[in-house]
């Protein structure tokens, strides 16, 4: 038990270590006003107000049994997001050199793993929705509290087993390239498929869905909130005991197994490939750099499926944007080409040394300006970010062919997207030195962006869609396309931009090098 | 002790050379309120191998990295092969090789794509090159890891590996931070045999290293430092000739009996071990 309390006071020690950097500091501000603020809205508007709505509605169960398949999604796609559980102090391999047996360091690691900011959020929800049924709807207090401890018990083994098993299948490359090829089908077919479904089918298939989530924790959970007689509350305990246990031992036996990585390929080298003859184009200076960068940031996961996901975006174009329609075509193509091009390998862009690792140490023992490195890093990120660009606007092109396509309209996207491309490069420069995060190579989800380079990528996104609206209120189509020439303007600007942040990087870079070598070989953690 | 100290080669024609191929003068680099390297002067002659030797945070690694453009020092002035050197010194720095601390490998590139880059960037030419990269992962016993990311890499091999991209292009000053801890001994005694013929040829090896059987076996000169300043320096090849090194008025058998008086380290039983 005294191992058990150490090593939690040790996670939120590692926390608060982390806090004391000044990026940490500004973290744990907006970390703090998030946290508090959507606790209180968590609770307010999803717990008790869905409570509220479904108790007026007379379909509690119903209601409810959505809006905890809602939050049990919200702790899925949260936790793929920002990772689960707290620092690599906590793998198993970590815990093992304390004298824990096998079973005390599994439950160490999910009591600190559910200890997790991110599921208070999902707790606060929970506890929302059973303290406003128990409030607006008179049910039972003693059935409402052990179904939220057990749901979130449930939903917490469920996500850990999934991430789990995703973890294990991006151990290996044909596992990772299955996984992406997966997410891009759901998340680029997805929309299209459920929109082009007749309306009789789509009823038949909410059905099915209702049928599912009701053996899922979500339906068992909400039977136990809002069941009227013992055996409906006892059922939907049993269920949820059931999820939890078979959780618990799926994800022990995942976790027994060893682990083997992928042996390394045997075979010819081959000299002078496709990285290096690209790379050419830019001359013998920076010739191995850029052939370097690209090769390297083409087998970072993140990177890749950043880069395979973004053209597909525009297969989704008009799910996106609420309102679509013929009129507003152009103005929201402009505006998902320019989202495209802050998005489109942000990983890379915004964190050029983010990936190296202790490799960005070799930049300033090698015969090159340090700074080269970096311009040599912000032009394999063009280079792959425009091929990107080509095949989703190739894209574009193809699909909307018969949307009134002018050759205006296809200027214009074009142009403004290649100056979005150029200056969101040119911002990457500065964000790379004076926001740098050390990335981790082998993940595939977890935002591993800065919080500079994340107020780069949602501003590139903000910003768009509301010149959009202005523009969709105020100026017609026509006049629009009539104005094709004003994007070459924009283009020029952010040239000059680029061309700026190329010549005088130098300077920050510079006084900056150390302290950006520390901190992305590891010297120091951000 | 004086803490500027200048050490004379005693080999070849390229040893007895007047332009020392390191001098450091007065170097000093803080970090906050530690000085890491405090006022440092140093010389070095050509074709000699220089160990450089201190306890943990004594300031080796540092000194290496201000050596070899890795960190700007605050004060002071460096020249290499007679020129002055800063961390802008580009065709200098295509006249050394450096393996340094932490070994900066890129970890997701294959053996021959690090080594191949290295040698591209310090100009080699590409049959030199492929040459090169083909014999040295032969030798080194990773020609069948050729195509295996340097992360798969055990911690030997990825020394090797580093070792390797150091030497590519022949410097004239090779610079190595630990370069035989991890590796196993046939290894160590392979990279020992390459460094004697290295510096036979009139070159230069400065390198840190904890082994001090190993630095008083292989190294001519050794340079101690203690809190970021030399504590000793002096000729240890004359050990292997029964002679004995001296430090304040007093005689020592063995570098390690010479280290551990200089350093000042005294250690204690621990009665419940």
């Amino acid at each position: 038990m005294r191992v058990f309390s150490a090593l939690v006071r040790l996670r939120y020690k590692l926390m608060w270590a982390q806090v004391r950097t000044d990026s940490g500091k500004i973290a744990l501000f907006f970390g703090l006003y998030l946290l508090i603020g959507v606790f209180a809205i968590f609770m307010a508007l999803g717990g008790l107000g869905g409570a509220l709505a479904a108790v007026e509605l007379g379909r509690g169960e119903m209601v409810a049994r959505l809006m905890l398949a809602g939050l049990m999604m919200n702790g899925i796609g949260l936790s793929l997001l920002f990772g689960l559980g707290p620092s690599e102090a906590f793998t198993e391999g970590s815990l093992r050199r304390y004298p824990l047996d096998s079973q005390e360091r599994f439950v160490i690691r999910h009591f600190i793993g559910l200890l997790d900011p991110v599921w208070l959020l999902l707790i606060a929800g929970i506890i929302g929705l059973v303290f406003g049924f128990i409030w607006f709807g008179g049910e039972s207090v003693l059935a409402g509290i052990p179904a939220s401890v057990l749901f979130i018990l449930a939903n917490y083994l469920l996500t850990v087993t999934l991430l789990t098993v995703i973890g294990l299948l991006m151990q290996t490359r044909r596992g990772a390239t299955l996984l992406g090829a997966l997410m891009i089908l759901l998340l680029s077919f997805g929309p299209l498929a459920i929109s082009s479904l007749t309306p009789g089918t789509r009823d038949r298939m909410w059905q099915v869905v209702d049928l599912c989530l009701r053996i899922l924790p979500p339906g068992a959970a909400a039977s136990m909130i809002t069941g009227q007689d013992l055996l409906k509350v006892a059922g939907g305990a049993g269920l949820l005991i059931l999820w939890c246990v078979s959780m618990f031992m799926l994800l022990r036996t995942i976790e027994k197994k060893p682990r083997v990585s992928e042996p390394g390929r045997a075979g010819a080298i081959v000299w002078d490939n496709l990285y290096d003859q690209t790379a050419g184009i830019f001359g013998s200076r920076y010739r191995p750099m850029v052939s370097r960068s690209l090769r390297y940031h083409l087998r970072c996961n993140i990177i890749r499926f950043s880069l395979i996901s973004s053209p597909l975006v525009i297969l989704m174009l008009r799910y996106l944007i609420p309102g679509y329609g013929e009129k507003s075509h152009l103005s929201m193509s402009i505006a998902i080409f320019f989202i495209l091009s802050s998005a489109n390998g942000a990983a890379m862009m915004l964190n050029l040394f983010g990936y190296d690792g202790a490799g960005i140490r070799r930049f300033a023992v090698l015969p090159i300006r340090f700074a080269d490195a970096l311009k040599a890093a912000s032009l394999a990120s063009l280079i792959l970010r425009g091929i990107a660009f080509l095949v989703a606007f190739t894209l574009w092109v193809i699909i909307y062919r018969n949307r009134s396509l002018t050759w205006q309209a296809v200027l214009i996207v074009l142009t403004v997207s290649v100056a979005g491309m150029i200056m969101f490069n040119g911002l990457g420069l500065w964000v790379s030195i004076f926001a740098p995060k050390r990335g981790d190579f082998e993940a595939m989800w977890n935002n591993r962006l800065s919080l500079g380079a994340n107020i780069v990528v949602i501003g590139g996104a903000i910003i768009p869609f509301w010149v959009m609206i202005t523009v969709m209120e105020r100026i017609q189509p026509e006049t629009l396309s009539r104005l094709w020439w004003a994007p070459a303007l924009f283009l020029v600007l952010c040239v000059g931009f680029y061309g700026f942040s190329l010549k005088f990087i130098d300077i920050p870079l510079r006084s900056r090098k150390e302290k950006l070598i520390n901190l992305l070989s590891g010297a120091s953690d951000n | 002790m004086d803490n500027e100290m200048e050490m004379t080669g005693s080999g070849g024609d390229a040893a007895e050379s007047l332009i020392p191929a390191i001098s450091v003068e007065h170097l000093t680099k803080r970090f906050g309120d530690l000085t890491a390297v405090d006022d440092l002067t140093l010389k070095v002659s050509s074709g000699r191998l220089f160990g450089f030797l201190g306890p943990n945070g004594a300031g080796k690694s540092t000194t290496i990295g201000c050596l070899t453009g890795l960190i700007d020092p605050n004060a002071g002035s460096i020249r290499l092969l007679g020129e002055t050197f800063t961390s802008d010194s580009i065709e200098l720095k295509r006249r050394i090789g450096v393996m340094p601390e932490g070994l900066a490998l890129f970890d997701h590139l294959f053996a021959h794509e690090f080594l191949t880059f290295n040698g591209r960037m310090y100009g080699l030419d590409e049959q030199t090159l492929r040459q090169r990269v083909e014999e040295l992962l032969t030798v080194l016993g990773l020609a069948n890891a050729g195509n295996k990311r340097l992360s798969e890499f055990s911690t030997g091999m990825r020394k090797k590996v580093a070792f390797a991209a150091a030497i590519i292009h022949r410097p004239e000053i090779l610079f190595l931070d630990e370069p035989f801890e991890s590796i196993d001994p046939a290894g160590v005694a392979m990279l020992k045999d390459w460094l004697r013929r290295f510096v036979a040829g009139g070159r230069t090896v400065f390198m840190t290293t904890h082994v001090l059987e190993t630095v008083e076996r292989l190294c001519d000169d050794v340079a101690i430092i203690k809190a970021g300043k030399i504590a000793w320096l002096g000729d240890v090849s004359k050990l292997a000739s029964g002679e004995s090194l001296e430090s304040d008025g007093s005689s020592f058998n063995t570098l390690e009996s010479l280290f551990l008086h200089l350093v000042g380290e005294r250690y204690e039983m621990l009665e419940w071990l």
